[in-house]
């Protein structure tokens, strides 16, 4: 029986995307989907580093339980840029702008996406909203938190909280039109047989989270133009002595931001069910269901924003709504990680770095839903908001299920987008390293929250100390841990092996063209005739046993 | 095979030159200035709560004449008319759940 | 299960412009890439109406608060002009859905004309916009420290008056951008016919504007007609 096409040779070497004009100025004009996607890439690993290094910070004040690293108004400028650097500027781009960009139109059959200007130009608003929000960093940073709450955002704050909300309402439409383009490109630009039911799931994660972003953000971006107003004129929507009302405010920043969590979970859902059946050797197990629970999580994950608000002085009522959807929204989620686990029942599994990613993630996403089990029980949330509970909940998700998914992608498909390979060994290692000081890390914090040490304090209470070593102590480890792929995946671009066209032997339209890619992606139109994760050795005996 | 195929399919055929449909789009434009007539002059008649269902109604009615008529929203294809449809209902999630908190605050 | 390749080579050589229209992606056609604008367009104009919508929620959550103070704000608005204004906008969604419809069967000049009047009409909306404008800031009701609003519901008139400025001020904002690129688009079709501007990028400019027309069909009671009677 004749193998997928994924692992038949590419016809003869065109000239990949990273020879011909390496200028500047080309890069910096380019519309080529993959080089607006490494630019991107560079792009937000810095921001990554600059959020890292503002959570360095952090965990040496929190050390000790004395306030002595810097002081209170400082501990809230670093919370607040760890925040809104780490999510509007790493997170929500990370897996759409990169391996989104990258990947989509290859894996649909597709030169390029269906607008590549408009590319572009969402990388220079990203750009642009970047450069705001540095020199708000550099002219004496933000306090407010990343949520940016009234009043004191438009009232009392003294910082520079106008160039800040700037910075992320540019980077909003940097966001809209990323979504934008990939929706477009997916119903339009599919190759011919590449039905929607034949799309890797990675396409539908992209595609879901696409949604959420256009239909999220422009109500973020209006949220902050309306405190940007509120703040310059003291107009009176979010002001409860000038007859506004501060839960307004918080009701439109959580219908944005809710959301945008599973914009940063989607995406990381999509690369482990592209990197699980490769290394179990494995169909994905439910297909069909994978992709509806994507969609489902999309949709009804903009009904629950109500969970940020439990104590906010909201009506019971909304709060008793919101947490029954809460509980809904939780049930695709753990679908898709019983999927999973399924996929990898009797197959044929390898520990390749990408593998111990994307194992990572599902054991660390899982842990970080069920603790969120917890936070939607409304009489538990009492207890638990604003402790160090909700911190670890939601660092085991974003960090231990969005960054190391993020990896995991990176890993996967170096190969593919650089044309090398990385030293087996180091990744592998850095790999287990990341997991173990994640842990490490986050853990503690889950316990330090149930014993009542509450969030965004720069000191605390001499009982919390054992558990804030640990922690912070953890994050030494976390942190190495992410430097070394820095340093071994930048080893491999100049020296690591080139890399063959399938290194991985998966499936997938991205593996049946050269690594790199040429610039023009396929040389003939694909035509797609396959089902997708078709997986030979273990697909053909699943095939025999259901006949 | 797709969507697409239609927009394709019909453009890929040689038509007879169309004449402006001037007639058609003469009555949406009286029907719309009926309607704001309608609109304008029932608020000076006191009903009450039922001033603003009114107007809002009519406002409705005007955004699907310029929706169909103009946008051809109908005419397109069915990923258009859920993009379109997705808006509104998406605006009905945040008016609707934020409203449960609003009009039951207090209790 | 034959493979992706091997059919490559398998199908007939000439494929007619029909077919390959069929076929998206490497054999992109002109009529492929105007459905790839159009609903790229509503996709964005998607994204506005949620964006629109916030001032529209913040709208209906304020009202509801100071229903009384809405009510008395809402009169010192000038329900002459506003309707005016309604009926100028809604005459232009006409002109500029004929001059679509003019670009789509190839009349590039009478689409010019057609799209020369609506923008003229798009000013007229402007200009008495900028004229109530004035009005509302010489009787004080701009919200502000200058603002003055007669008797004990001044504080829930200021808010009125902040979102009719806010609301209205955004609508402006995206007229005027409507104004400009039909008027760009409307010098390109005269200059050089449909093959410096097509008919392509007509129907989306007439998209957007239709949108700005529904924005504002829902302003216009919103904000004029909360008590006439």
């Amino acid at each position: 029986m004749t193998p997928p096409a994924a692992l038949l040779p590419a016809p003869a070497h065109a000239a990949s995307y990273l020879e011909g004009d390496m200028s500047i100025r080309a890069w910096l004009t380019t519309r080529d989907h993959k080089r607006i996607a490494i630019m991107f890439a560079i792009a937000i690993t810095a921001f990554f580093f600059i959020g890292g290094a503002a959570a360095t910070l952090i965990r040496i004040e929190l050390a000790t339980p004395a306030g002595d690293l810097v002081s209170a108004e400082t501990y809230n400028k670093l919370f607040t840029m760890h925040g809104v650097v780490m999510v509007w500027f790493f997170l929500i781009p990370s897996i759409p702008a990169t391996l989104g960009n990258f990947l989509v139109p290859l894996m649909i059959g597709a030169k390029d996406l269906a607008f590549p200007r408009l590319n572009l130009t969402s990388f220079y608003l990203y750009v642009g909203g970047a450069l705001f929000t540095l020199a708000a960093l550099f002219a004496g940073g933000v306090d407010t938190g990343w949520t940016f709450y009234t009043p004191f955002s438009t009232m009392f704050s003294n910082t520079n909280v106008i160039a800040a909300i700037a910075g992320v309402f540019i980077v909003g439409f940097s966001s809209i039109l990323t979504g934008l383009n990939f929706i477009v490109t997916v119903h339009k630009l599919r190759a011919p047989g590449m039905t929607f039911f034949r799309l890797p799931l990675f396409v539908w994660a992209i595609y879901a989270t696409s949604v959420i972003l256009v239909l999220a953000t422009p109500v973020l971006g209006m949220t902050l133009a309306l405190l940007g107003i509120e703040r310059i004129w003291h107009i009176g929507i979010f002001d409860p002595s000038l007859g506004g009302d501060p839960l307004l405010f918080q009701h439109l920043f959580w219908f944005y931001s809710h959301p945008a969590v599973y914009i940063m979970v989607l995406p990381a859902m999509g690369i482990a069910s592209e990197i699980i059946p490769c290394f179990a050797r494995s169909p994905v197990f439910g297909y069909r269901t994978m992709a509806y629970a994507i969609i489902a999580i999309a949709v009804i994950g903009f009904l629950v924003w109500g969970h940020h608000m439990f104590v906010s002085g909201q009506s019971v009522y909304a709060g008793l709504v919101f947490s029954i959807l809460s509980y809904l929204v939780a049930i695709p989620s753990a679908i898709k990680v019983f999927n999973w686990t399924a996929t990898l029942y009797k197959g044929s599994i390898s520990f390749d770095a990408p593998m111990i990613y994307a194992l990572g993630f599902v054991g660390l996403f899982m842990l970080g839903g069920m603790s969120g089990l917890f936070l939607a029980a409304l009489a538990l949330d009492v207890q638990l908001t604003d402790t160090y509970f909700v911190v670890a909940h939601f660092h085991y998700i974003m960090v231990g299920g969005s960054v190391t998914a993020y990896l995991a992608g990176i890993h996967f498909w170096w190969p593919k987008i650089t044309g090398r390979m990385y030293p087996a060994r180091w990744a592998q290692f850095a790999a287990v390293l990341i997991f173990l000081g994640f842990n490490f890390t986050f853990f503690p914090q889950y316990l330090l929250g149930i014993e009542g040490m509450p969030r965004r304090y720069h000191e605390y209470a001499p009982q919390f100390t054992t558990l804030n070593v640990l922690s912070s102590a953890g994050a030494v480890i976390l942190a190495m841990g992410y430097l070394l792929p820095l340093v071994y995946l930048g080893w491999s671009l100049v020296r690591g092996a080139r890399a063959p066209q399938n290194p991985w032997r998966a499936t997938g339209l991205e593996w049946t063209v050269p690594s790199p890619p040429p610039t023009e992606n396929f040389a003939t139109q694909p035509h797609v005739d396959e089902e997708p994760y078709a997986y030979p050795p273990v697909a053909a005996s699943r095939q025999e046993a259901a006949t | 095979m797709s969507a697409t195929a239609s927009l394709g399919a019909r453009s890929a055929k040689v038509k007879p030159m169309r004449s402006l449909p001037l007639r058609s789009h003469l009555m949406v434009w009286l029907a719309l200035m009926a309607l704001l007539a309608l609109t304008a002059g029932s608020s000076f008649v006191p009903l009450g709560t039922f001033n603003v269902v009114v107007n809002f109604t009519i406002a409705a009615i005007k955004a699907a004449l310029v929706l169909v008529f103009f946008m051809h929203v109908a005419r397109g294809e069915a990923a258009v008319r859920i993009a379109a449809a997705a808006g509104l209902l998406w605006l009905g999630f945040l008016f609707a759940l934020s409203f449960v908190d609003i009009l039951a605050r207090g209790h | 299960m034959t493979t992706a390749i091997a059919s490559a080579e398998a199908r007939p050589p000439a494929e007619t412009p029909a077919a390959a229209a069929d076929k998206p992606g490497l054999a992109a056609t002109p009529t492929l890439r105007r459905g790839e604008m159009a609903f790229g367009m509503w996709v964005f104009l998607t994204t506005e109406t949620l964006f629109f919508g916030v001032l529209f929620f913040a709208y209906a959550a304020m009202r509801f608060a100071h229903p009384a103070a809405f009510a008395a704000a809402s009169r010192h608005t000038d329900v002459a002009m506003g309707t005016l204004n309604t009926a100028v906008l809604l005459t232009s969604s006409v002109t500029m859905a004929l001059a679509v419809e003019a670009a789509e069967i190839g009349r590039a000049r009478i689409a010019a004309r057609l799209m020369t009047a609506t923008l003229a009409l798009g000013i007229v909306f402007l200009a008495i916009k900028g004229y109530a404008y004035h009005r509302e800031y010489t009787e004080h009701l701009f919200p502000g420290a200058a603002f003055h609003f007669a008797g004990p519901l001044a504080g829930g008139a200021e808010t009125f008056f902040w979102i009719y400025f806010v609301t209205t001020g955004f609508h402006a904002l995206h007229l005027a951008i409507g104004v400009g690129v039909v008027g760009f688009m409307a010098w390109r079709l005269a200059r050089g016919g449909l093959a410096a501007q097509s008919a392509a990028s007509i129907v989306n400019a007439g998209l957007y504007w239709h949108f700005v027309d529904i924005v504002w069909i829902f302003l216009y009671p919103a904000l004029y007609l909360v008590s006439r009677s």
